[in-house]
């Protein structure tokens, strides 16, 4: 029933969870003292006596355990909710950082965004909050049975009834909770859907003048649901009359006349009784306790499993036991040997049996379709994905026998759509190197054709960009992207060729850029245009995985193959006469 | 301060006049709520009073008269709740309901104008929640709030009748749980609840980037200093959380605090109460006793009320303010029109989304019916506005749109779109069925009609080859079907709707080139017989137009067929050599690779 996944509770959590429960307790306790002085004070007023001066010790003792008892109660829950809630994230981070970009596609980086960031607030709720009402809720009534039986042990016993009545019924809302809960949730989330469907087709609803059409069916259909929806639980929710009706027999009812009638047998003072009464209301206290946070613990529970389930995930790049860091940065020698690689899941290979040699210095371009395994090269040379089989040698160091944090230093990636985070251009530029000067910084975006645009920028290098900040064009984000390499200083450079969206204007400059960043450099080039293909010292045309043609420019021209085929293609077109994929 | 507090009541009244439908269920949940917490105290009450009431009459016939008076006490309970329960949930159910009702109604004849930050799928979805959030306003604000004064009042009512003494006694109690308490949280708490939600925000913000850019924290190293930070950020979170946590835990010590001291006040008045012979021990104590431990239960909680209030109508003035916007374009122009020539003209529009930064500086161009006009141009250069002008999402800040010689102006919106037909680069596609989606174009449409359309969009044999048909589900926005699908199902649409002028904006750019070739069979289908505009900044869609616009910087640069503007060797040959050389144009015309 509680669904407490201890994977996720780290040592400090628990022990605040543990001193919360403890003050929970003590409360309860707390409470049944005060109704037994109570008690007491009527028996001692029958009987004419003083009760005030009497008690008044014990009351006072009892209010300021109390207020302490309260106080930390709360104050405990909230530590072990934000200790639950700093080291899940952390480990789920950690995860995402292991799993890497290859297996976390974008569609699954949305999961993860939702499980990490709104879930969190529900993991916190329920392992820091729920849990630990949870617990006291159920220990309640044993407790109350246990004082009870101490005061009269036939009243004790009649209440033992009493105790499988929490757990029993809290069983049944749980169940017709859920039932509803599902239902409703369903419902709404049906209808939260069609909302957003239609709120993000609005544009194209206006431009077939349906617009307003389409909300009157919207709101047709939420009132058809709704009144099948309330006829469900008009039927449903009489659990609550039940577990209510009964909850008040079980425990009032039972313990009033029991208790009446040992009175009358002489066993127990009126006082007594009256105590007893008052204690039996807190019968009925668990089930609010813990219906109280019913829903945030259903919604935290799944979340949970998520964050489990992805935390199970094993990562496709290890690194091996006893990995080690070459004392010397590499030269930029790149070697591939038969490398095969399969996604999993699929029989045909994205990579087959691909070998290649780049030398220090040396610039290869791989062309190919979309789907011709240059990209997956990319990846495994990052090591964002590990070969099936075959060896990839950095520097003559096969990659799985050195550290993750070698291979990486030694390769610079320009991607086609680089990332900025939310931050300054100087905190992005100096995720490439964050020991870096300003000066430093300033040569780079000078390198890179930024630091116009940068001294032009009112704020200079301290002008937000990403999602929440100034939104750059996409040669402006590139030419950021290759400023962060320059920093980066390392002797592989893994460019993914800008294409044709870039303004006219940019395009030569962007070249100009990355023929500094590519100078003197090892560069594996994931290329989409013909210029740049020329000017590399060696072209290797992909399909399927494979390498279907390699050599320079000149070479692949003599050999009449796909490559020569294309660049006549372009020769042609030059003359004005046929158009690559055009309209006929 | 003291105006948005006004505004925070403008909000609450205006919410209040929108629910009045609901008010006769709100009053049977406001009664329900009251009688469910009469019950708890009214059990108890009776239990304590029943050992006076026995020992003044110890007989069988007593305890069964106990024991009746009990048993219609739990039920009472049990019933008022169910009551709650079921009324509360209704409630909710019609609110939500009404909200999204109203606020689309109020959105769509906005839209997209008034989408304004709207673009966004994440924008979206927090709109939605906002509506999600102010619903808890009346479900479980008002109630509570209303039963957090009649509960304690009228058992302060009860305790007046056993002896005013006792009313008085607890008096300061209530007030102390109903007004200070909540006060005091608030000075304790400051401004913690409002900072802990702002870095709560920032660390939540960076959390989404980091997973976002995880390929570029790895590919840097800065997976390991990135995950640091963020713990960082959430510890100092933890920190600023404290305020909020000694708030919450001083609120729950003083509340049991208080609800003991209460008991023990009565003790003490009762003790001089009976001293005195104004009451009697057995028979008002027990139940002075009971009234009291148990009537907090109306006021403990009051403060996350308040919280839920305050969320709410910030919500609420989110929604509000959206809805209050005045549309960008009025639809003033009535009545049926004659039939209009198929015929565009633009003559010197200037726009701008923003004043002071216009898209479109004075933009001039004619289609004669049937013309087949392409704009091309780089990003950014006003391409796509031109048809949110036209279309009159928008209306020009200088110079005329005429459509058949009368200005778009005096057309009537409905009409307006009648004859054009858009498919966009990123058509929107339904989450519902294949049938659906292309229905759009004519939601009266027979299965023939239907039938033809997807046929000349290129559609039939795959749907055909569906098991559902027609019927088959798209998923959302179109999730389970590829790229050159939506497109041709946007192209269905379009020929199905059968309006005599057509714009293609970007239709085929996100599309590789095999699958171009395939969309662009089903374009020459719907193009036919109609004035066609076609935006794109790839330069081998518009090759075949009549005529080839140019548009740099809000304007018109260039116009021609394709061999004279390359021959011109200006803005469009440039762009042309650009793009001449993409090698994965160049490898599908190079004919298959060989496997």
């Amino acid at each position: 029933m509680l669904g407490i996944d201890k994977r996720l509770i780290v040592k400090s959590t628990s022990q605040w969870l543990i001193s919360g429960i403890v003050a929970g307790i003590a409360n309860v306790l707390l409470s049944l003292g005060l109704f037994t002085v109570l008690g007491l004070g009527i028996d001692g007023l029958l009987n004419g006596e003083e009760v005030v001066s009497k008690y008044l010790p014990v009351l006072i003792g009892l209010l300021a355990a109390k207020l302490a008892a309260g106080w930390f109660f709360r104050f405990a829950q909230y530590r072990a909710s934000s200790q639950t809630k700093l080291s899940v994230r952390d480990m789920v981070y950690a995860h995402a950082l292991r799993l890497g970009p290859a297996v976390l596609d974008r569609k699954r980086t949305g999961e993860l965004v939702n499980i990490a960031v709104d879930g969190m607030d529900w993991i916190e709720l329920f392992y820091g909050v729920y849990f630990v009402q949870f617990v006291v809720g159920m220990a309640t009534p044993i407790a109350l049975c246990i004082y009870i039986g101490v005061v009269d042990w036939v009243v004790g016993l009649a209440l033992i009834v009493a105790i499988p009545l929490t757990p029993m019924f809290l069983k049944a809302l749980s169940a017709q909770f859920r039932k509803v809960s599902e239902k409703y949730a369903d419902v709404n989330n049906q209808q939260s859907a069609a909302f957003l469907d239609a709120l993000q087709g609005m544009t194209t609803l206006k431009m077939f003048n349906l617009g307003a059409r389409r909300g009157a069916e919207m709101y047709a259909a939420t009132e058809e649901q709704r009144v099948i929806t309330m006829r469900l639980l008009f039927v449903n929710q009489v659990m609550i009359l039940l577990v209510d009706f009964g909850f008040a027999l079980g425990t009032t009812l039972v313990l009033t006349i029991v208790a009446l009638l040992r009175m009358d047998a002489g066993f127990l003072s009126p006082g007594q009784v009256v105590a007893l009464i008052l204690i039996s209301a807190e019968f009925a206290k668990p089930l609010s306790l813990i219906g109280e946070f019913f829903f945030a613990g259903a919604i935290g529970r799944e979340f949970a499993k998520k964050i489990i389930a992805f935390l199970g995930e094993t990562p496709t790049v290890g690194e091996a036991a006893g990995a080690v860091a070459p004392a010397t940065r590499g030269t930029g020698a790149l070697r591939f040997r038969d490398v095969v690689f399969s996604y999993p899941g699929t029989d045909k290979p994205a990579v087959d049996r691909f070998s290649l040699d780049v030398r220090p210095g040396e610039t290869v371009a791989l062309i190919g379709h979309s789907g011709s395994g240059k990209t997956t090269v990319a990846n495994l040379v990052l090591r964002t994905l590990a070969p099936t089989s075959g060896t990839i040698e950095i520097d003559g160091h096969p990659v799985e026998k050195v550290t993750l944090d070698w291979v990486r230093e030694q390769i610079a990636l320009v991607p086609q759509d680089p990332y900025l985070f939310y931050g300054t251009i100087a905190d992005n530029l100096r995720l490439a190197r964050p020991e870096a000067t300003d000066q430093e910084l300033i040569d780079a975006a000078k390198a890179a054709n930024i630091w116009d645009f940068i001294w032009a920028s009112p704020d200079g290098m301290q002008t937000l960009v990403g999602e929440r900040g100034l939104s750059l064009s996409g040669g402006q984000v590139q030419r950021v992207a290759i400023a962060r390499a320059l920093l980066k200083n390392a002797p592989i450079i893994v460019l993914d060729e800008p294409t044709s969206q870039i303004d006219l204007e940019t395009e030569s400059v962007i070249h100009e850029a990355l023929a500094r960043l590519t100078a003197n450099r090892t560069v594996l080039l994931i290329a989409h245009r013909l210029k740049t293909v020329q000017t590399a010292d060696r072209i290797v045309v992909m399909a399927h995985g494979r390498v279907i043609e390699q050599g320079s420019h000149d070479e692949l021209l003599a050999r009449n193959g796909t490559y020569a085929q294309m660049v006549g293609t372009t020769r042609t077109m030059e003359s004005g006469h046929a158009v690559a994929g055009g309209v006929a | 301060m003291s105006t948005q507090q006004k505004s925070h009541w403008g909000t609450m009244l205006r919410l209040l006049a929108f629910m009045k439908p609901l008010n006769g269920v709100m009053a049977i949940s406001v009664t329900a709520r009251t009688g469910k917490m009469w019950g708890a105290t009214l059990l108890v009450a009776v239990a304590a009073a029943s050992v006076g009431k026995f020992i003044a009459n110890p007989t069988s016939g007593e305890l069964w008269s106990i024991a009746g008076w009990l048993v219609l006490g739990a039920f009472g309970l049990g019933l008022t709740h169910y009551i709650e329960q079921f009324t509360g949930h209704y409630v909710a159910f019609r609110l939500l309901a009404m909200l999204r009702n109203d606020f689309y109604k109020r959105l769509e004849p906005l839209a997209p104008a008034g989408m304004g930050t709207l673009r966004t799928g994440d924008a979206i979805s927090r709109v939605i929640n906002d509506c999600e959030r102010v619903e808890p306003f009346y479900a479980h604000t008002i109630a509570p709030a209303i039963c957090s004064i009649i509960v304690p009042a009228s058992l302060l009512g009860w305790l007046y009748a056993i002896h005013p003494t006792f009313a008085w006694t607890l008096l300061p109690f209530m007030l102390f749980m109903v007004f200070v308490l909540p006060a005091l949280i608030a000075l304790i708490g400051g401004s913690g609840d409002a900072d802990w939600r702002r870095t709560q925000g920032e660390v939540n913000a960076f959390l989404t980037d980091s997973f976002q850019g995880l390929r570029d924290t790895l590919a840097f190293g800065a997976g390991e200093r990135r995950r640091l930070e963020a713990r960082r950020m959430g510890e100092e979170l933890g920190r600023g959380q404290e305020k909020l946590t000694r708030a919450d835990a001083f609120q729950r010590g003083v509340t049991e605090f208080v609800v003991a001291a209460a008991a023990v006040a009565m003790l003490m008045v009762g003790q001089d109460l009976v001293q005195s012979g104004a009451v009697e021990v057995l028979r008002d104590l027990p139940t002075v006793f009971a009234i009291t431990v148990t009537s907090f239960g109306a006021v403990i909680g009051l403060n996350n009320v308040i919280n839920d209030y305050r969320v709410s109508i910030v919500c609420a003035d989110r929604l509000f303010e959206l809805m209050d916007q005045e549309p960008a374009v009025r639809d003033l122009a009535k009545g049926p029109l004659g039939t209009l020539r198929p015929a565009l003209s633009f003559d010197n529009v200037q726009f701008g989304y923003q004043s002071g930064n216009d898209i479109l500086r004075g933009i001039s161009f004619d289609l004669a019916p049937g013309e087949h006009v392409a704009l091309v141009g780089t990003s950014g250069a006003g391409k796509s506005t031109i048809v949110n002008l036209l279309l009159r999402f928008w209306d020009a800040t200088g110079g005329n749109i005429h459509l058949g010689g009368r200005s778009i102006q005096e057309l009537p919106l409905e009409e307006l779109r009648n004859l054009v037909a858009v498919v966009s680069q990123r058509n929107y596609v339904f989450n519902t069925t294949i049938g659906d989606n292309i229905r759009m174009g004519k939601p009266d449409a027979t299965q023939a009609e239907l039938d033809q359309a997807a046929r000349r969009a290129n559609l039939k044999t795959w749907i055909d080859s569906l098991p559902d048909g027609y019927e088959t589900a798209v998923g959302e926005m179109g999730s389970k079907i590829s790229g050159g699908q939506r497109q041709r199902l946007a192209i269905a649409r379009a020929l199905l709707k059968d309006a005599p002028i057509l714009v293609l904006d970007e239709a085929t750019s996100n599309l590789d080139v095999e699958t171009e070739r395939e969309v662009n069979a089903a374009i020459r289908e719907l193009q036919s017989g109609r004035t066609t505009l076609t935006i794109a900044h790839r330069l081998s869609t518009v090759q075949n137009a009549d005529r080839i616009l140019v548009l740099e910087q809000g304007r018109v640069v260039e116009q021609g067929r394709h061999a004279q503007l390359l021959a011109k060797g200006g803005v469009y040959a440039r762009i042309f050599e650009l793009q001449k050389d993409e090698v994965d144009a160049l490898l599908d015309t190079g004919g298959p690779l060989p496997a």
